[in-house]
């Protein structure tokens, strides 16, 4: 912990650690963000865009006080240091960059995507002037360049902050982007245009601080002003990333990660980016239907609890229950008490782990592996759950994904058939669409309408918050397995 | 070449004035050559030889005037890490072409300079880093080196000491922001040549992150002669805070262009009129760019200025790279600031956006005013860019020798631009579209 100092900010006077970074210290203490292009928290600091100045006093050698402009991004607090976020030099300075930044910007901020979100959009409201003083044309560069499958570049918006191009070294270890040709002429891009690669690309359009690195996903999909940002968790892997979720009209239409010191910084991949078409799909099940001879019964939620307790408490130990391994951590405490009062095991799923890419992507599909671990279930693969199966008395799989995993079908993906299962006749599945080949079938909410607890690879416990309304009727997981508890009560079973 | 002109001091040059010398390494040491490199090694350390530079009372020939003996003392005096001495032979400042002539004509005399300046700051490597144009300089440097290598003046254990130096040159490829000190170095290691942020200073954090010192060829080659005569003796040229001689490279409107060794001080019309023969076609001295286009324009009327560091700098200019471009009465101030303007657009590294979009604004605005398309409110919105992009707000001082030529010019002759935005065109006989297509035939 470095040593606290007086600092003085805007004429107070403030405590802050000796040698942290200007730019931080005046947005943790004051609250003001000092517009920033180049500067980025979790990249290597270069000063180039010269946005952050402000202007200072301090010591100088030979005891002399000196008052100057400085990019507060590669300026340090040190003792007897004065700062003015908003004196006249500093107004004007920034002033200019913001000038400079907007000659050859095409100002087409009603079709650009990262309208509203543009800090350069921003900054100009709140310190730029309004009126242009160019008599000359805007310099013409490329437009919606392909730099692959995921990100869009367009010349003519970029400031040259070299976010991105610092970006794949600093987080992938390689370079992609580079800035090519010098003065004005610089332009961002990619040797002989070649794609972009790897599973981070999609960061580039959440640090590129103007419209220039899109997401060809989100292109043109919703004004950012009318979505709803939620913070969650992915639940694509177990690293367990710090996520944001942008919905909008009830549909998840963006992933950003969100800072998570711990886990995963300001990064997240493009497989827990992109992986959301799922959450999407309709034909939803909201209720519980009983598979009948020819046909099927509808027997509303409680119906179907009142049907499951019986069926397991009338197995009691020869029950086989498996939850998903998406289940939270209150799932799958409510799944342990169940199997205790039928005097038989919980067991989770557990998928074969695959390859992690090194960064955060650990190539394991089951997001609570960890936790539901330590919570006391018991894993079993894939091969042993379609072995028990078909001959259990009474089996109940719980929880969202689960068929997805136990056929060896992709999680995420949005328009797979998840085949029949051979489960059995009195065999139950808790899951977000009706499914073939089950006695029963109870509804689900998603990783996106849940609350609770996932504990991630390190062992840290992240949050799951409900994003998106479950559609009416589904009952929250938790409340769903305690009501087949206190049914399977009723039929005899001991309650936990 | 001739025998010098009486106002000339020839300390650096005095070879090239003998009949027949041909820069060889045998004509060098005829001359009394290495002797001094080789008593360095064998009878003064390192800080002795800092000390008689200091004394000399040496500036930096490369254009900031930064006291020589003084920045070799900031090389650490211990140290485990390898220390590099990088010799800027990226002569790109328009209007200079002085180390050019050393390089070419007495290649032996940098390399020697060179080998004082690295055994005084404890490197034993030394990258002379040269403008890629410069084939032909390079090629005589490369020649001189490998003369003093296979005389073992350069290489293992020299003069029977522990002091071993290795010597190379490292072409550049044709960017002006490379002899930036710092792009220098970026450029050395094979990045692109983006200036660094200071601190930290390459004394400290250099080249691979190394101790390391950049010194300008002219400053090196100054070391020998320095170390020959004494530092004393040397002070007796020159002014107190400007000691010495340096190359003063002459081009423009004068019967005599070339490059000359004159004593700092100097007036500026004593080179014109007397050394140089004057301006040439019997017309009157209009201005001068005092060293090298960063470091300003003075018009005719400040002719008397002695060149010497303070002196130039009362007037707000830079004594610089000692380039002096002189131009007569019939040369158009705007149309020459716009060639200068068309260079800084064209060679600004482009990392700072404020250089990056300043230099293309500022060569639209004056070429438009050149060629007839000037607006009314042209002149303050170029005065209030300068001000914008100048005075330390940058990375580098790229920024800085941009505005300089700028705003001398605008101060100094108004009434010129204003009378071009006012005619719609350039008053002068040449038109400004024949001069562009001079500068990129």
């Amino acid at each position: 912990m470095a040593e606290l100092i007086p600092i003085t900010i805007n004429d107070r006077e403030h405590q802050a650690p000796l040698g942290a970074r200007l730019i931080d210290v005046i947005t943790e203490i004051t609250g003001e963000e000092i517009p920033r292009f180049c500067y980025h928290r979790d990249l290597p600091v270069v000063g180039s865009c010269r946005m952050c100045q402000v202007e200072i006093e301090a010591p100088a050698p030979g005891n002399v006080l000196r008052k100057a402009l400085a990019i507060s991004c590669r300026t340090s607090v040190q003792r007897g240091m004065q700062v003015w976020t908003q004196s006249p030099a500093a107004q004007n300075a920034r002033r200019g960059v913001l000038e400079f930044l907007l000659k050859d910007h095409p100002l087409d901020c009603p079709i650009c995507d990262k309208a509203g979100e543009c800090p350069l959009q921003d900054y100009t409201y709140r310190e730029g002037q309004s009126e242009g003083r160019s008599h000359d044309p805007r310099r013409k560069r490329r437009k919606r360049v392909s730099l692959g499958d995921v990100i869009v570049l367009d010349q003519e918006r970029c400031v040259l902050c070299s976010r991105c191009v610092r970006f794949f070294p600093a987080v992938e270890g390689r370079e992609q982007l580079q800035v090519l040709d010098i003065a004005n002429r610089s332009v961002i891009g990619t040797f002989d245009d070649r794609p972009l690669t790897g599973n981070y690309q999609g960061n580039l359009a959440d640090i590129c601080p103007v419209g220039a690195l899109t997401l060809r996903k989100f292109r043109f999909q919703a004004r950012v002003w009318n979505t709803r940002p939620m913070p969650s968790t992915c639940t694509r892997c177990s690293r367990g990333c710090a996520i944001q979720v942008d919905a909008y009209r009830g549909r998840v239409v963006r992933i950003r990660p969100r800072y998570d010191a711990e886990v995963n910084k300001s990064w997240m991949c493009d497989v827990g980016r992109f992986t959301f078409d799922d959450w999407n799909l309709p034909g939803r099940l909201a209720t519980g239907i009983q598979a009948t001879a020819g046909g099927a019964t509808d027997l509303g939620v409680d119906g179907g609890a009142q049907c499951a307790g019986q069926w397991l408490a009338e197995a009691g130990a020869a029950a086989l229950l498996v939850g998903s391994p998406c289940l939270t951590q209150e799932e799958g405490q409510a799944l342990l008490e169940l199997a205790r009062g039928l005097g038989t095991d919980a067991h989770f799923l557990a998928p074969e782990p695959g390859a992690g890419d090194g960064v955060l992507y650990t190539g394991d599909p089951a997001p609570n592996r960890r936790g539901l671990t330590d919570l006391g279930l018991t894993p079993m693969s894939p091969e042993d759950l379609r072995r028990h199966l078909s001959g259990a008395g009474a089996s109940l799989l719980a929880g969202e994904k689960i068929l997805h995993f136990l056929h060896g079908l992709d999680p995420g993906s949005g328009d797979v058939a998840v085949p029949a299962t051979n489960a059995g006749p009195r065999s139950i599945v808790i899951d977000t669409h009706p499914r073939e080949g089950f006695g029963l079938c109870l509804p689900a909410r998603s990783a996106v309408e849940k609350g609770g607890t996932v504990r991630n690879v390190q062992g840290l416990d992240r949050r799951l918050r409900p994003v998106l309304p479950a559609p009416p009727g589904v009952p929250d997981g938790v409340a769903l397995l305690a009501r087949i508890a206190t049914a399977a009560a009723r039929h005899g079973a001991l309650v936990g | 070449m001739s025998a010098p002109h009486p106002l000339e001091v020839p300390l650096l040059t005095r070879r090239l004035h003998q009949a027949g010398y041909d820069g060889s390494l045998a004509a060098y040491r005829a001359g009394g050559g290495y002797r001094q490199f080789e008593r360095a090694v064998t009878s003064l350390t390192p800080d002795q030889v800092t000390d008689m530079i200091k004394d000399s009372g040496l500036r930096g020939r490369g254009g900031a005037g930064f006291a020589t003996g003084l920045k070799w003392s900031f090389m650490p005096k211990e140290s485990v890490k390898p220390h590099y001495l990088l010799v800027n032979a990226d002569e790109s400042e328009p209007g200079t072409f002085k180390d050019r002539l050393l390089m070419e004509r007495d290649p032996h005399l940098v390399v020697e300079g060179a080998a004082i300046a690295a055994y005084a700051i404890r490197a034993r490597q030394v990258y002379v880093y040269v403008r890629g144009e410069y084939r032909h300089p390079r090629a005589c440097m490369d020649r001189a080196i490998a003369e003093a290598r296979a005389d073992g003046l350069l290489g293992r254990n020299l003069f029977g000491t522990p002091y071993s130096l290795e010597m190379h040159t490292h072409p550049g490829a044709g960017a002006y922001i490379c002899g930036e000190e710092t792009a220098l170095m970026e450029s050395l290691e094979g990045k692109r040549g983006h200036p660094r942020p200071k601190p930290p200073f390459p004394a400290g954090f250099g080249a691979w992150g190394m101790p390391t010192t950049i010194n300008n060829v002219e400053t090196v080659a100054t070391a020998p002669v320095i170390l020959e005569m004494g530092a004393l003796e040397y002070r007796k040229h020159g002014t107190p805070n400007s000691p010495g001689t340096f190359l003063v490279g002459v081009s423009g409107h004068v019967k005599r262009p070339g490059v000359y060794e004159l004593p700092l001080g100097i007036p500026a019309r004593a080179v014109i009129d007397e050394v140089c023969g004057g301006v040439r076609g019997g017309r009157r001295l209009k201005a001068f760019y005092v060293g090298g286009s960063s470091t300003g324009l003075l018009p005719a009327q400040h002719a008397d200025v002695p060149l010497d560091h303070d002196s130039v700098r009362k007037l707000g200019v830079m004594l610089g790279t000692g380039g002096l471009v002189v131009m007569d009465e019939s040369a158009c101030i705007v149309r020459a600031t716009m060639v200068l303007a068309d260079f800084y657009d064209h060679e600004t590294c482009g990392q700072c956006s404020q250089c990056r979009v300043g230099m293309e604004w500022c060569y639209q605005i004056i070429r438009r005013i050149e060629l007839g398309q000037g607006q009314p409110d042209d002149v303050a919105t170029l005065l209030d860019l300068i001000e914008n992009f100048a005075g330390g707000k940058t990375i580098c001082a790229f920024a800085d020798g941009a505005a300089m030529p700028y705003r001398t010019a605008i101060q100094a002759f108004r009434a010129e631009w204003d009378e071009h935005v006012r005619r719609g065109g350039c008053p002068f006989a040449q038109s400004g579209e024949r001069a562009l297509e001079a500068v990129h035939a």
